[in-house]
């Protein structure tokens, strides 16, 4: 129907070129506030087609493995699985959330041990295995596993560098030594 | 491959030498096997690649999504992910302008494409004869943070380990290599040591489910 389609923007939007949405900051955890023993917030994943699809172009890695079962079957798995890239990135969805804007992951160590396959339910959780600081920084070691529905799907740690209560703005930096850039203790 | 219950290619044909250990592969720990290649990458790192990232697995610290959060915690910019640091830009990417199709129209379609390459590779160690290898173990360090508008190099390919062992799935050893990320200012950004296992398969029969 002629003239009833928009041929203008609002002012607005036409002059907004900001686009960037701002979100409520999550709660920060700090070194004081963390002991050895305590567990991170767990997090189950449930890994439909849809979302292993998602996984593939978001780490624009296409071999059929990882979205075609007929392949992955032809190689031995029951189905198409999660590529290993992948499956840190549900490690790093339950660290980073848990360790807020002003933690930082100083190294990560993980060994995948069963298929995240599509149709399962993955359970991934963390636990504060070590505190300690070390060249002006403060660290924490977290024992991570992937639980997928069969057993174990993935080991490791993860050391996160976290803020201080007595500089709790300060973002954890080091240099190739691994030595504190700015003061965090 | 990912774990330990994945199968060898199709075909299971034995690459290596007969006439090599894997005590012989040892002996190259600390060799670069780059050939010198130092891979530039494609893509800077842009908005919608950290989006695109974080979507999958709902990845919600506000340093990768919002560049005012990210300045006020004290980075350059948005922030990229630890765990994208490795894979997201390509090197050569998928296809460009110029190039051959990489879907031949008489290809099937299960068929895979050789698409986009991410580590500098000339060759590799001598080895014994093996027919199968599957990824097993990474160990990333992380430096310089990543951010917004970075463009990242990737250098390396430095034998790191090589560990002979019998598995439930095969004989064989485990063999990491070091590889090294920088910034477009020259920093080091990560340094990861990748590892494979390489293996002669046991007979179905025998592996243990």
């Amino acid at each position: 129907m002629p003239g009833t389609y928009p041929n203008k923007m609002p002012a607005y939007h036409a002059s907004n070129d900001d686009n960037t949405v701002h979100w409520p900051i999550q709660p920060q955890v700090y070194y004081e506030g963390v002991n050895e023993g305590d567990e991170i917030p767990a997090v189950d994943f449930n890994l439909t087609v849809q979302r292993m699809i998602m996984f593939v172009g978001a780490t624009r890695n296409y071999p059929g493995l990882h979205h075609n079962d007929r392949v992955a079957q032809a190689n031995g798995a029951e189905r198409m699985f999660l590529q290993n890239n992948s499956c840190l990135m549900l490690w790093e969805r339950v660290i980073s959330d848990w360790m807020g804007i002003y933690g930082r992951v100083r190294s990560a160590t993980f060994r995948i041990t069963n298929f995240h396959l599509s149709g399962d339910i993955i359970h991934v959780g963390g636990k504060i295995t070590k505190k300690w600081q070390e060249n002006g920084l403060n660290f924490v070691e977290l024992e991570m596993l992937s639980h997928t529905p069969r057993r174990v799907g993935m080991t490791g740690t993860v050391i996160v560098a976290l803020p201080s209560t007595k500089y709790p703005t300060t973002t954890p930096m080091w240099d190739n030594d691994g030595k504190a850039t700015v003061t965090c203790q | 491959m990912t774990t330990e219950e994945a199968a060898p290619e199709s075909g299971r044909a034995m690459r290596g030498d007969p006439n090599v250990t894997w005590e012989d592969t040892a002996k190259h720990i600390g060799e670069d096997y780059s050939g010198g290649i130092i891979m530039v990458a494609d893509e800077r790192v842009d908005k919608v690649m950290i989006s695109r990232y974080c979507e999958p697995a709902e990845i919600g610290n506000l340093l990768y999504w919002d560049e005012e959060v990210a300045r006020m915690a004290g980075y350059r910019s948005q922030v990229v992910p630890w765990a994208m640091l490795k894979e997201v830009p390509t090197y050569g990417g998928n296809w460009r302008p110029g190039q051959p199709t990489r879907f031949p129209l008489d290809k099937e379609m299960d068929w895979q494409s050789q698409l986009a390459n991410r580590q500098p590779s000339a060759g590799g160690p001598p080895v014994p004869p093996t027919n199968a290898g599957f990824f097993t173990d990474m160990t990333i360090e992380f430096f310089e943070p990543v951010c917004l508008g970075d463009r990242l190099t990737t250098m390396g390919r430095v034998l790191h380990h090589v560990t002979p062992r019998e598995t439930r799935v095969g004989v064989g050893a485990f063999i990491g290599y070091d590889t090294s990320y920088f910034n477009q200012l020259g920093q080091l950004v990560a340094r990861a040591t990748q590892g494979t296992y390489s293996f002669v398969r046991k007979d179905d029969s025998e592996i243990e489910r």
